[in-house]
């Protein structure tokens, strides 16, 4: 466990920056709550929306306490957020520091590859984790003052997803870019799948012939089954771990058996 | 330990889709010996370094360090070995001690005093971040990466570039005083000068294939030397440069307004026991230089060298 404490040290002041950020966006968006509790024109913009575009922003309800978290907070803009964090550190660890050229001493260390693979996926798993705890922190303390009231098991739940579904796309993105040495090309690729599947998600209700591949989109098994209303999916979560962990092995596997760059 | 080879190399082979890497590679280094690897950027002094630390995998050949698979135990391998690559990169916020935290974190044996001790011979402040530090002071805590934890086999891709002499001749002594403890050393530089010193034996490396190998006074004795003698009477010259050019150490035979020029390869005895015979106004004969001897072509294509 070396490597991940000496990975997290070395993030320390981006971990605390990210956190501190991600709270202060949560806390702004849950401050705004009461001003927009009894506004019928917020749900009024959403309702007028195509319902494809209703699906992708979350739903058409946006005054209720839980609309107004999903179309507001989960269902876009907290998850790119922490996507944002989990593809750049995913696509930085291995590769990115193989193309500064830093990775050679790094390993020239007694430690096995699929090992500092292993220790280096834990520390981005870890960073997420923060992060997401970081975005709890806010609803907790406002949950009741700005009348959300909201159950503190559902938001867990809504997090712990949210949380799971950013680690198997960061794992895959690691395990791309991990196994080809090029860190552009993880990005690429999974930042294209999550994109494209986003959309293939949001217009699955419209267009039929989508809805055969929609259990193939991350969203689908972070979203669908509404966790801030109805608790955390146990199914999700586990379709979203053994996701992740496919991704953290076949990177690791490939990883293990190739050169690396000079 | 015994006779077992601190690296042992046979047949290795490593191709990339391109021209670069090595070929048909065998040698041997003994425990606590000084091994220079030498020879032009490109030749295959990188790839056979980053190999014994398995960060590139053999397409041929075998490749074992204290007798132990490079690919098949390469976390052992690496337990005893410590590395200087080619190209010291670092993150430019880490201070230097930092910078040993984050590469050597694996280390056992690493005692702050032997660091203390490798930044106060180098002169090197370790306190400072990595950025703002010169390219010679940026080597030197690659040099206390490579140093400082115990190792009973240091591999140094070009170690002493960015060094000024003073501190080569620092480094020159860090290394006898780790082969003095049984360490084995294996250094790259494609300065023959920069090695000859320090190196018990030289591995000459010439696009990817091993060229000579040796103790530096061997191959010295086998390389050629330039010479050239001016007779002082004009109706000799034609008379020394036919004699020259019947005896085999000598070679490349030119006249010059009176001067002869020649190569010596081997033996200088013949030669001077030639001139003997005549009125010499001068004689000049280069230093047998390593770095000749590996360039010229021709001595190392009809094997002369080897």
């Amino acid at each position: 466990m070396k490597l991940v404490r000496s990975e997290l040290s070395l993030q320390r002041a981006s971990l605390i920056g990210w956190s501190l950020a991600i709270a202060a966006f949560v806390a702004l968006v849950v401050a705004v709550y009461p001003s927009v509790a009894g506004d019928d024109s917020l749900d009024a913009i959403y309702e007028g929306l195509p319902p494809a575009a209703q699906q992708l922003l979350g739903g058409s309800d946006a005054t209720s306490p839980v609309g107004y978290l999903n179309t507001q907070l989960y269902a876009f803009l907290l998850p790119a957020i922490l996507l944002v964090f989990a593809f750049g550190r995913s696509a930085g660890t291995i590769a990115g520091e193989e193309e500064q050229r830093t990775l050679d001493l790094l390993l020239a260390q007694p430690l096995a590859r699929w090992l500092a693979y292993m220790e280096k996926a834990l520390a981005i798993a870890i960073g997420l984790f923060l992060l997401s705890v970081a975005s709890l922190i806010p609803l907790f303390a406002l949950n009741s003052s700005a009348g959300l009231d909201i159950s503190v098991a559902n938001l867990i739940g809504q997090t712990t997803q949210m949380f799971l579904f950013c680690l198997a796309l960061g794992m895959w993105t690691m395990a791309v870019s991990s196994a080809t040495g090029k860190r552009g090309l993880g990005l690429a690729v999974v930042i294209g799948y999550t994109v494209a599947s986003y959309l293939i998600y949001g217009l699955a209700g419209t267009v039929s012939w989508l809805e055969n591949i929609v259990p193939a989109t991350p969203w689908r098994w972070y979203a669908e089954n509404q966790p801030l209303q109805n608790g955390v999916g146990v199914e999700e979560c586990l379709v979203l771990l053994a996701a992740a962990a496919v991704g953290a092995l076949v990177g690791m596997w490939f990883f293990n058996r190739r050169d690396l760059h000079a | 330990m015994g006779d077992i080879a601190a690296i042992k190399a046979t047949n290795l082979t490593k191709s990339y889709g391109r021209s670069r890497g090595i070929e048909d590679v065998s040698l041997d280094v003994h425990p606590g010996e000084v091994m220079g690897l030498v020879g032009e950027s490109g030749a295959g002094k990188s790839t056979f370094l980053r190999a014994l630390l398995n960060f590139i995998f053999p397409t041929a050949g075998s490749l074992e360090v204290f007798g132990r698979s490079v690919v098949k135990d390469p976390v052992e391998v690496r337990r005893r070995s410590t590395y200087l690559p080619g190209e010291f990169v670092v993150p430019a916020r880490l201070t230097g001690h930092q910078t040993l935290r984050r590469y050597a974190f694996t280390r056992k044996q690493l005692s702050q005093g032997r660091i203390d001790d490798l930044a106060d011979r180098l002169k090197l402040d370790l306190s400072r971040k990595v950025g703002e530090l010169s390219k010679g002071n940026k080597q030197k805590v690659a040099l206390v990466l490579a140093f400082a934890p115990k190792a009973d086999l240091i591999v140094l891709d070009e170690p002493t570039s960015g060094l000024d002499p003073i501190l080569q001749r620092t480094f020159a002594g860090m290394v006898k005083e780790v082969t003095a403890q049984g360490t084995t050393v294996i250094l790259s530089s494609h300065v023959m000068s920069e090695v000859q010193h320090i190196a018990d034996r030289v591995a000459l490396l010439r696009d990817g294939k091993l060229a000579a190998v040796g103790k530096v006074s061997e191959l010295l004795q086998d390389s050629r030397r330039r010479g050239s003698v001016r007779p002082k009477r004009a109706e000799d010259v034609t008379a020394v440069a036919g004699q020259l050019s019947d005896i085999e150490q000598a070679s490349e035979i030119r006249v010059d307004d009176g001067e002869i020029s020649f190569a010596c390869v081997g033996a200088v005895d013949p030669i001077v026991k030639l001139l003997a015979a005549f009125d010499i106004e001068s004689l000049d004969l280069a230093h047998a230089d390593l770095e000749d001897a590996f360039f010229s072509d021709d001595a190392l294509e009809s094997g002369e060298v080897k």
